[in-house]
């Protein structure tokens, strides 16, 4: 062998891999996506003792070579892939001495592909001194592999390890089963012969995965199909096989390995009693989630409300120090707003990625799955769905992004496309302006308040919604995963600290960099909205308003008023306005649904320059609002039936392009983003539209 | 997916608490992965305790925890 180049970490999930990556590739981590799928796919690099720098991948955990989920697909799909073989990477195998059983069997398969192989066990130093009788020496034997201790944690034996790969000599790894094959030999042969492979167990894989390896060509898929065909090959039986023959060989590895395995951790059965009881249990994990929903939702207000003062008070202060002109109103307005719009989310994506770090890393999220199960399968989603759900609640943004430790491809996309129902903080805003016009004296219902009644409602309304779309969308998405449970309940474990801030620190880059760059252009395409009109319509309107009401007191008002309304905004607004009449909306309801596409909250400051009052002063645009009348006639615009409208619109629309970004970036693709545009709109719309038409009609 | 005969007890029957040897795994699309997951002939499971909607169930296979709805505890085979 030459010298090691790449180093791939491959392993079961739960065996201590991410600590492991984490401890060799430091901060220097690159994370994107594996091709034509949303798995993460990290990269970093190490250097060895010698001063070499290798590169290390980190492969998603998978239990087996014969795949049942996109995770392991991907696995499948790298470690076949003839350019990955060619380049002859070195794999480092993490395996957890506590299940070293079920452990060994992917190992046992990765031999049989011919890589070079080094074994990192872990959770070694967890067990009891009675329990350290396992004979690492023996397993290497065994093996015929250098094996080490390892702790990912501490980064103990990983020196010892990196020691080894820059002295690594040329070590051919024995067909695991020796000359047994599951599929005969000259089948086999058929087999290599096409795929120019001198590897049994690459041609063995290659017949019972041909229709899921996308190396394959068209033409070798069909060779295999046919020899498929012609020799009665079944594919599952085979695996089953397959597997069966090296836990026969594995089992007594484990034997010669360790005298006695260790008893099932103890501390977990005896906390797990409460945590998954069938009553106690849910109740905490419903706990849990309102913990999650309080964190984001209100802690994270404050780190939030500092980012938009220092951001308030810089626009401020640059627009007294630069001259009035067009640039500085670029450069405040335009690109500093955009700019804090992207950093004021960076709280709560921080924040409810640590909550998750340590909910994952601690084993919790297991139970989570386990618990809500049942009930989440109704709908198409899991347990890991409704802190997605939930986190919805204070801000779809987060919320989105936490999708990616959903592993089924198919429930991750259903959560991704129905979380903005859930009603946003950002939505707060809009309904208590909307509602205080709805219902203007307190009324009591019983001993709620009629205005709460309606804000819980709205709430509920969005619960409801997400939950109904997502059993409504499920039938018409491709699952191309079969749809189980049977999951590993991880043993209990302090989380390490690493991991969560690592994640947490990437999540927070990936949002800023990537989904920011779309958020930044949006608002700044709303900015030229906004600040530019149909020829010198903007001016003349100013003049006029300059002319004929020089002593009025809300004079500043007044003009921003005209120049909004006779900006591009202005302009759309009025266009759109045949569209969103049967709705009740007039223009300028038309303009606020334009400039709140960036952000829900915006509907509120937009209607008080269009009402001519002061952003900060609710109660006269509550009042200006209240009078307002449809052009020259003395119909009310906000009647009841407008108000109630125009409420159900903001629970279901998408009026959100930081949302709409990000969708794009855990997608992968514009398709979804716009195919949620569409449906929200749509479902916005439809719902406004018959609320109206009846509350006029009946009421 | 086989039908199993109703004669065949499957770990789906198995009462809280009561113990069962692994025969085999049924003939279905996830066969190969109860066995990868280490449901192996000569395996003792027991359910430990289950949701109040009767699924998924949580069990002990071996010296490892894992949960598993009734229909992929219906696929093993087991005898006691």
């Amino acid at each position: 062998m030459p010298e090691v180049k790449e180093l791939l970490l491959v392993g079961n999930p739960n065996a201590g891999k991410t600590s492991v990556f984490n401890r060799l590739t430091g901060l220097q981590q690159q994370v994107g996506n594996f091709p034509g799928v949303t798995v993460e796919r990290k990269k970093g690099s190490t250097t060895l003792p010698n001063g070499r720098i290798v590169s290390v991948l980190d492969l998603p955990g998978t239990y087996s070579l014969h795949p049942t989920a996109m995770e392991e697909y991907i696995v499948l799909h790298h470690l076949l892939n003839p350019v990955v073989l060619a380049a002859r990477p070195t794999i480092f195998y993490i395996a957890d001495i506590t299940n070293l059983e079920r452990h060994l069997l992917l190992l046992s398969q990765i031999i049989c592909l011919g890589y070079s192989v080094v074994v990192g066990v872990t959770m070694y130093d967890t067990l009891r001194e009675s329990e350290k009788n396992y004979n690492l020496e023996t397993l290497s034997a065994q093996l015929s592999l250098p094996v080490f201790a390892i702790n990912g944690r501490t980064g103990e034996g990983l020196e010892a390890v990196k020691q080894y790969l820059t002295e690594a000599k040329g070590a051919v790894n024995l067909p695991f089963l020796g000359a047994y094959t599951v599929v005969a030999p000259s089948i086999l042969n058929h087999i290599k012969e096409r795929l120019g492979s001198n590897n049994n167990y690459i041609a063995q894989i290659a017949l019972q995965h041909y229709t899921h390896l996308p190396h394959l060509s068209q033409a070798d898929k069909a060779f295999l199909a046919d020899i498929s065909r012609k020799n009665d090959f079944k594919s599952l039986p085979s695996q089953v096989t397959d597997t069966l023959k090296r836990f026969e060989k594995i089992l007594p590895i484990q034997a010669a390995v360790c005298d006695a395995p260790p008893a099932p951790e103890s501390m977990t059965y005896k906390i797990d009693r409460y945590l998954t009881h069938p009553v106690w249990g849910v109740l905490l994990f419903f706990g849990v989630l309102l913990g999650v929903f309080e964190a984001i939702f209100s802690f994270a207000a404050y780190p939030m409300d500092a980012i938009e003062s220092l951001f308030t008070h810089l626009n401020t202060y640059l627009k007294a120090v630069l001259p009035d002109t067009m640039l500085t109103s670029l450069l405040t307005d335009g690109f500093l707003a955009g700019l804090g719009g992207i950093l004021v989310f960076v709280p709560q994506i921080a924040i409810l990625f640590l909550l998750i770090g340590i909910l994952e890393e601690t084993g919790y999220m297991a139970r989570a799955v386990y618990l809500s199960d049942s009930l989440m399968r109704r709908f198409g989603l899991n347990g890991r769905s409704l802190v997605s759900l939930f986190s919805g609640m204070a801000c779809a943004i987060p919320a989105v992004m936490a999708t990616r430790t959903i592993s089924n491809q198919r429930e991750r996309l259903l959560t991704i496309l129905v979380t903005p129902l859930m009603s946003c903080s950002a939505r707060i805003p809009v309904y208590v302006i909307l509602i205080a016009i709805l219902i203007p004296q307190p009324v009591r219902i019983g001993i709620f308040s009629a205005q709460s009644l309606v804000m819980f409602g709205l709430y509920f309304l969005g619960i409801v919604s997400a939950l109904g779309m997502s059993a409504l969308l499920k039938p018409f998405l491709p699952n191309q995963e079969l749809s189980y449970l049977v999951m590993e309940l991880p043993t209990y474990r302090v989380p390490y600290w690493r991991n969560v801030t690592l994640r947490a620190g990437q999540k927070v880059r990936s949002f800023v960099f990537d989904a920011g760059k779309i958020i930044l252009t949006i608002s700044l395409i709303l900015w030229a909205l906004g600040n530019f009109g149909p020829a010198n319509s903007m001016d003349d309107a100013e003049r006029k308003i300059r002319t004929s009401y020089t002593a009025s007191p809300d004079f500043g008002h007044r003009i921003a008023e005209a120049r909004l309304e006779n900006s591009y905004l202005g302009t759309i607004g009025k266009f759109i306005e045949p569209a969103i009449r049967p709705l009740g909306f007039d223009w300028k309801i038309g303009i606020a649904l334009v400039s709140s596409f960036a952000a829900r909250e915006v509907f509120v400051g937009t209607m008080a320059t269009i009402y001519s009052v002061g952003a900060d002063d609710d109660d006269a645009l509550r009042t200006r609002m209240k009078m307002a009348t449809r052009g020259n006639t003395d119909e009310k615009v906000f009647t009841p039936a407008t108000s109630v409208s125009l409420l159900l619109f903001y629970v279901f629309a998408m009026q959100c392009m930081s949302t709409i970004a990000v969708v794009k970036r855990e997608t992968n693709s514009w398709k979804w983003a716009i195919f949620q545009l569409f449906y929200m709109t749509f479902l916005a719309y439809s719902t406004a539209f018959l609320a109206f038409t009846f509350i006029n009609n009946c009421c | 997916m086989e039908r199993l005969s109703p004669l065949v007890k499957t770990a789906a029957m198995l009462a809280i608490g009561e113990i069962g040897i692994i025969e085999g795994v049924a003939n279905s699309e996830l066969s190969s992965k109860l066995v990868q997951m280490g449901f192996l002939p000569g395996k003792k499971i027991v359910i430990l305790r289950t949701t109040f909607t009767g699924t998924p169930l949580y069990a002990q296979l071996g010296e490892q925890y894992i949960a598993l709805r009734r229909e992929e505890a219906a696929l093993l085979i087991i005898r006691q």
